[in-house]
């Protein structure tokens, strides 16, 4: 289903729109993540239905604009139309705008980004671990850390198991 | 009334026996389990104190809600790695004697979930006295870990725990 959303966001913030599996996308630049949130919740999208991110370090399917790769999905609650805005950031941590004071729950969301991914979000009160013990070290579900638990006897894949996938 | 009449009705209304088995005897059949559910086998554990499957025929007639009243820990469910110093902090605050029970493939190994999440196995921070089998085990399957545990009790009578 075709959203208006991607027409309602002023063309200079878009980077890229599409359609994927019947979910309309938009691409903006990560500086610019506010200013579109702010103008997608003025037009009636007031719903953050999550908020995450995606790691494609080893996907070469494609060619990605950066490594890290956050996900907002946002509703419309009078409408019923949902819109996916996309931000690809890089860096060492990736540093992107936190939007907490929109939607408040991106607050614990975003908590939830940094613990698996280190993404930090510039401007969030509370920037700490909220899934992991708070003296984790590392961010789990980054594709460069390991899948972790126990080597189990006698299983032929303890070997792969533990150590990271190598580099493609 | 003669002298045989009177060890005849002492007889019928005196019963000797050991300490041990008496302390076994009481300790055995009023388990009071802390309530320890973590996750869907806690579900189960629920299940096995409704009327169908009654685990208050067996003695542990209350879950406690405070580990200082109760003397099983039945973990039920995934030990994550931000539960697992909880964890040992409700087992620590037991009074003995205490037993625990590990219920499900979570708790006695980890599970299905080999990962850095999850602690593998409860086994790692409590000493566990049965552990169950299954993802989830039925409610027979954890009365039939009470029973064990019920026997283990009166056998060990007044003996302190090793």
């Amino acid at each position: 289903m075709s959203s208006r959303g991607p027409l309602l966001l002023a063309e200079n913030l878009i980077v890229e729109r599409g359609v994927s599996a019947g979910d309309a996308w938009v691409t903006v630049e990560p500086a610019n993540i506010k200013t579109a949130l702010q103008s997608l919740k003025d037009d009636g999208f007031r719903l953050l239905v999550f908020l995450t991110c995606v790691d494609h370090l080893v996907d070469t399917s494609r060619q990605w604009p950066a490594r890290y790769e956050l996900v907002y999905e946002l509703r419309d609650l009078d409408t019923k139309e949902q819109l996916r805005l996309r931000a690809f950031v890089d860096g060492d941590p990736p540093h992107i705008d936190s939007v907490h004071e929109l939607f408040p729950p991106a607050n614990w969301e975003e908590r939830e980004t940094y613990d698996m991914f280190g993404v930090v979000f510039n401007g969030h009160p509370d920037l700490t671990r909220i899934l992991m013990p708070d003296d984790w070290v590392g961010h789990p579900l980054r594709r460069d850390y390991p899948v972790g638990g126990e080597v189990v006897e006698f299983s032929e894949e303890h070997e792969t198991w533990l150590t990271p996938p190598p580099d493609a | 009334m003669g002298i045989e009449d009177l060890a005849e009705s002492l007889g019928q209304n005196i019963l000797t026996t050991t300490l041990g088995k008496v302390v076994g005897w009481g300790r055995g059949n009023s388990v009071w389990p802390a309530q320890f559910g973590l996750a869907c086998c806690a579900i189960e554990m629920i299940a096995t104190a409704t009327a169908g499957v009654d685990i208050a025929r067996f003695g542990s007639e209350a879950f406690r809600a405070s580990p200082r009243q109760s003397d099983l820990m039945i973990v039920s469910g995934r030990v994550s790695q931000k539960m697992a110093p909880v964890l040992r902090v409700v087992y620590d605050q037991m009074p003995e004697p205490k037993w625990v029970i590990s219920m499900g493939a979570c708790a006695s190994t980890g599970g299905v979930f080999n990962n850095y999440a999850l602690l593998q196995g409860v086994d790692k921070i409590v000493p566990v006295d049965v552990y169950i089998p299954g993802c989830p085990p039925r409610p027979e399957d954890l009365l039939n870990a009470l029973m064990i545990l019920q026997e283990r009790i009166k056998a060990q009578g007044i003996l302190p725990r090793q």
